[in-house]
Formats: structure tokens, sequence, C-alpha cells
């Protein structure tokens, strides 16, 4: 997915957006950084076509999103939102999964054991075999979030965006998710595009990253080469130590 | 195994209450059409209708079968419009009656048989058309990044107060008794005319034909509104869809019964406690129910023995205002 020159605002006065140029590359998982406000979550909301940008625009396989339809969009690119709140008491996990499929089916047209397979296989990846049976209203936060990620599995998409999948979650639920989207990504060859509040798991589990200020890309590269304490200070304006643990990964220990 | 058994167990449930709702509809047209002026008791009606040739019956086929009937499909009509209308905003306590959708169609229908009589038969479109504006409007207003349910909501409840004060004006400066103003405000039956029967028929059939289209959508649309986009579905284009058949809906029913409030809410309420919130169930269900509410409501005021037949309209905004109360009180408790 490529974005090219985009602008956009929530009104015409002021952009959020100022001309926003980057490129997501196919079978990657690529993190979105940057402070509150800076129009990460925003991005992501014109790569999903929630939003239409003023000026410039995103392609998938090199066409224009603005012009495919709403299915055929939807069979290549799934999204998962940060606050999921089901209007239905008594829908269960299975039928929920189960909604992904609608971008491949005609109006009134019953699954069929492929897309039975596909569900199995989303909840099965996402962990959720014992629960495929209970009502989706009744699991805690980070449970529903694996529904909702689930169905947009089910939907077999391309490239798979996560607007803060985890924002709500505590920290095993949080780890439980970023797993099961690398799972995804290596067995399914998924491009991944995943906006994030954490800059250590933002760098952990994204192959490329790219760092968003005031409306503007910061930095972009490979993940681990690219954000260094000195990004951290210019962007977050924290002081950030970079730590070895023993295993040898890194992290950074942020402090004002 | 146990997975077969408990869908056999769904599926025998769903029969059973489809079938016992529409058993009670059958048994509360026979009642119907034997309650009011003159009564004839339910064998009389049953055999007069197998049989033929009791004058009685025939007399109360032909004043009470039009009722009858403009009470079902209105009930039916305005349950869907409000299950729909649900759908929309996300918002179990949503009603066409509640933001002004009801009053601003009535209007329009009042201002059609007053200024153009000859226009009548057509006013359910004619009305469906001018609260389809007032809709958007409301829609408009409450529109920012998305449509925020509560703004929908409060504006409503104002742009309804603005068309109760004009219907009342018009009622005013018509020289219309009070008596009747209240009673073609609160929605009343009569004895509809048969173009009437016939064009509340056919445009509720076509209204409610069109909502079963939506069930799927009205699903998607319940995981919210970013994850039907993700899933394919245009938003705010299917929102308007559904609004635009709501608000027609409630032309259909306001122009020939008044304004009926709270149905919309009951049926759909009542509809999902039985059968769960899958719309190709909520729908269907609910226009069962809401016929069979507006029917009883009706054979209820002709039953109790005042001196005019007690509208419909009072029944049901009665029983619906007490349950809203009741409903509202509790959803707040648990928002606490």
């Amino acid at each position: 997915m490529r974005i090219e020159n985009i602008k956009f605002g929530y009104d015409k006065k002021k952009n959020v957006l100022d001309g926003v140029s980057c490129a997501f590359r196919k079978g990657k998982v690529t993190s979105i950084i940057g402070p509150n406000g800076c129009g990460k979550s925003t991005l992501l909301g014109l790569c999903t076509r929630l939003y239409k940008p003023f000026s410039g625009a995103v392609f998938l396989d090199g066409r224009d999103i603005a012009e495919y339809g709403g299915k055929e969009f939807a069979k290549k690119a799934a999204s998962v939102y940060q606050l999921n709140e089901v209007f239905s008491s008594d829908i269960t996990v299975r039928a929920l999964v189960s909604y992904g499929r609608t971008p491949h089916k005609k109006m009134f047209e019953p699954l069929n054991d492929r897309d039975e397979k596909i569900i199995d296989y989303a909840i099965e990846k996402t962990g959720l075999k014992e629960f495929e049976n209970r009502r989706a209203a009744a699991l805690s936060g980070g449970e529903r979030q694996r529904v909702f990620l689930a169905t947009a599995l089910a939907q077999e998409p391309e490239i798979l965006f996560l607007d803060e999948p985890t924002s709500f979650l505590d920290i095993y639920y949080q780890l439980e998710i970023m797993e099961i989207v690398r799972a995804v990504n290596r067995e399914k060859g998924v491009t991944v595009v995943m906006v994030l509040h954490d800059i250590n798991q933002a760098v952990k589990y994204g192959d490329d990253i790219l760092v968003m200020k005031d409306g503007r890309v910061a930095a972009s590269g490979e993940a681990k080469t690219t954000v260094t304490s000195a990004l951290i200070k210019d962007v977050f304006g924290v002081d950030a130590e970079l730590v070895s643990k023993e295993n040898g990964e890194t992290l950074f220990a942020a402090s004002l | 195994m146990s997975m077969s058994k408990t869908l056999k167990r769904k599926i025998t449930k769903t029969t059973l209450i489809y079938v016992a709702c529409a058993g009670l509809t059958l048994f509360l047209i026979v009642v119907s059409i034997g309650a009011g002026y003159k009564k004839a008791s339910l064998g009389q009606v049953i055999t007069g209708l197998f049989s033929g040739g009791d004058y009685v019956v025939e007399t109360l086929v032909r004043v009470n079968l039009p009722r009858t009937l403009v009470a079902l499909f209105s009930g039916a009509v305005l349950a869907v419009a409000g299950v729909l209308f649900q759908s929309v905003t996300r918002n179990r306590l949503a009603d066409p009656s509640i933001v002004g959708v009801s009053s601003s169609t009535y209007t329009a229908g009042l201002f059609v048989s007053l200024l153009f009589p000859a226009l009548v038969p057509f006013s359910p479109i004619l009305a469906g058309v001018f609260g389809m504006a007032v809709f958007l409007m409301i829609f408009r207003l409450s529109y920012s990044h998305g449509v925020k349910s509560n703004r929908i909501l409060a504006i409503g409840a104002a742009v309804n107060a603005v068309f109760m004060m004009i219907i009342i004006t018009i009622a005013v400066m018509q020289n219309l008794s009070a008596t009747n103003v209240l009673l073609s405000l609160s929605g009343s039956l009569a004895v509809p005319k048969p173009e009437i029967v016939y064009s509340t028929i056919a445009l509720s059939a076509v209204g409610l034909i069109a909502a079963l289209f939506c069930a799927g959508k009205c699903n998607v649309l319940a995981l919210g509104d970013k994850t039907a986009q993700g899933l394919g579905v245009n938003v705010l284009r299917m929102k308007l869809i559904l609004a635009g058949i709501s608000v027609f809906l409630t032309a259909v029913a306001a122009v020939n019964v008044g304004i009926t409030a709270f149905l919309g809410l009951l049926a759909p309420l009542i509809a999902k406690k039985l059968l769960g919130d899958n719309h190709y169930n909520v729908i269907p269900l609910s226009a069962l129910l809401g016929g069979l509410f507006l029917l009883s409501a009706d054979c209820l005021g002709r039953a109790m023995n005042t001196p005019v037949t007690l509208p419909v309209g009072i029944i049901t905004t009665v029983i619906g205002g007490i349950v809203f109360i009741i409903l509202l009180a509790r959803s707040y408790k648990n928002a606490d």
C-alpha cells in the first residue's frame, strides 16, 4: 500500500494530516507511533476509507482505494479498532466471526464449507475455540478484542489494519494480541499496519516503523534501526535510555 | 452433537413463537370483527364467516374488516419502523415517534387532507417525503464525524414539540373541536375508506419487504460503524436508506392512525427478548407483534363502553409510556 501526499482535516480550518507520503511493504508488519494528536489513527482511517482525503490518494495494488467497491475493498483490507461494543445481547462468538465472510457473500447467500473452514481457522488462531458458542457481549475486553480480530481474519484480507487494538487491555492481553498478529503475518503473509502506543511493542513486533509528529512523517524505516533515543526525544519529548536485556533484546526506558 | 441439539431446540422454539403469534392474530381478527357497536359472539362470527348468510356478521365484516386490516398493518409498520430506527441510532430506546418523525408526517397528512383532499390516497407518500426532509435535517444537525445518536434524540424531541404545536395551531384555525383534535392526535382508526385500506396494505407490504431485505445489513451495523465499514458496508448510505424506510413506514401509519407512540419500542423489545437480536427474526416477529398490539389496543378501546370509542393511540401510549419509563430507569441503572 502506498500513500501519496495526503492532506486531511476534520474541519476545513485545520489539517490533521499535512502532506503525508509513505508506503507499507507487502507481507511485513508496520507499526505507526507518535504522540497523541499526531494524526496516526487518522492516517489509518484514511487507509481503511473511514475518511476521504482532501487531496492526495492511497493506492492498494496500484489502484486508488477510492475506486474500489465497498465489498471489493473489504475482501482485500480488514480493520480492527480500539473499542468494540456489540449492539446485540445474544450474538455468539462464532456468529460474530462469521460476519467476516460478509464481503465474500451475496445478499442471503448462506455460508458454505469453505467459509466454515475459514471461520474455524480464525477462531482457532485467536484462541477462541472454547468461547465459540458463548455470547460475545458477555466476554471480557481482551476476549472481545480477539473476537473482532478473528472477524477481520475471516475476511481473508491481504492487509490488516489495527488501530490501537490493545489500548484498553491488560498487558497479558496486549501481548497475546500482538503474538496472534505476528503469527498470522508469518503464516499467511498478511500485511499488517498497526497504530500502537507502546514504543517497545512497536519496535518488537514491527518489521518497519512509521513515526509521526504534528501530521507529518517524522521518520520511517526498519523498526530496529530507525528508533533511536534522539528520535524519541525529538518526537515525544522524553529521555529514553536504551537498555539491553540478558537475552539480547533491547528496550527503551523513558523518563521525563 | 450437543450443538445440533441446541440448534434443533432453537428452530422448534422459533416455529412455536411464530405459530403462536399467527394464531393469536387470527383469533384477534375474529374478535375484532365481532367487537364494537353491534356485537356478535365469537362462535357466531366464526360460523357466519364460514357458512355465510348471517346478516349481522356480514354487516360486521363490512364495517370492521377494513378497520381490522388497517390496524394490523399500521401496527406492523410502526413496529418495524422502530426496529430500523434503533439500528440507525444503535439505541434501543429510539423510536420515530420520539424524534418528531410521526408528528411531522402527521402534519403533512393534515395539510394534504385540508388543502388537497383529492390527493388523500397519496398522502402516505407525500407525508413520507416531508418526514424524510425533516429527518434529514435532524440527521444533519446530529452529524459530526458519524451520527451521534444522543443528539438525534435530543434534537428530535425539540422538533417533535414544534410539530405538535403546529398541529394544534392548524386545528384551532380550522375550528376543529378539541375532542376531534385529541382523538385524531392520539391515533384513531375510525372507519377507513376502501382506497385508504388498499393503499395502506400495498404501501405497508412494500415497506416491510424493503425492511426485510435490510435485515442482514442491520446485523452488521450492530457490530459498530467502523467495523461495519470495514466489512464493506457503506455505513452512511445504509443508515440513510434504513432511516428512509423507517420514515416511510411511519408515514404510512401516521396518516391513517395518527400518532401512535411507543409501539416502535415495545414490539422490537419483546421480539428481541423472545428470539434474540438477529434481524432476520426481529423484523418479521416485530411486525407480527406490532400488528397484534395495535389490534388488541383497538379491540380494547372498542370493548370499553365509553361514549366515544377510545382511540388506539391512547391505549398504546399509556402502556408504552409506562414501559418506556421503566426501561429508561433500568438503562440508567445499568450505566451507573
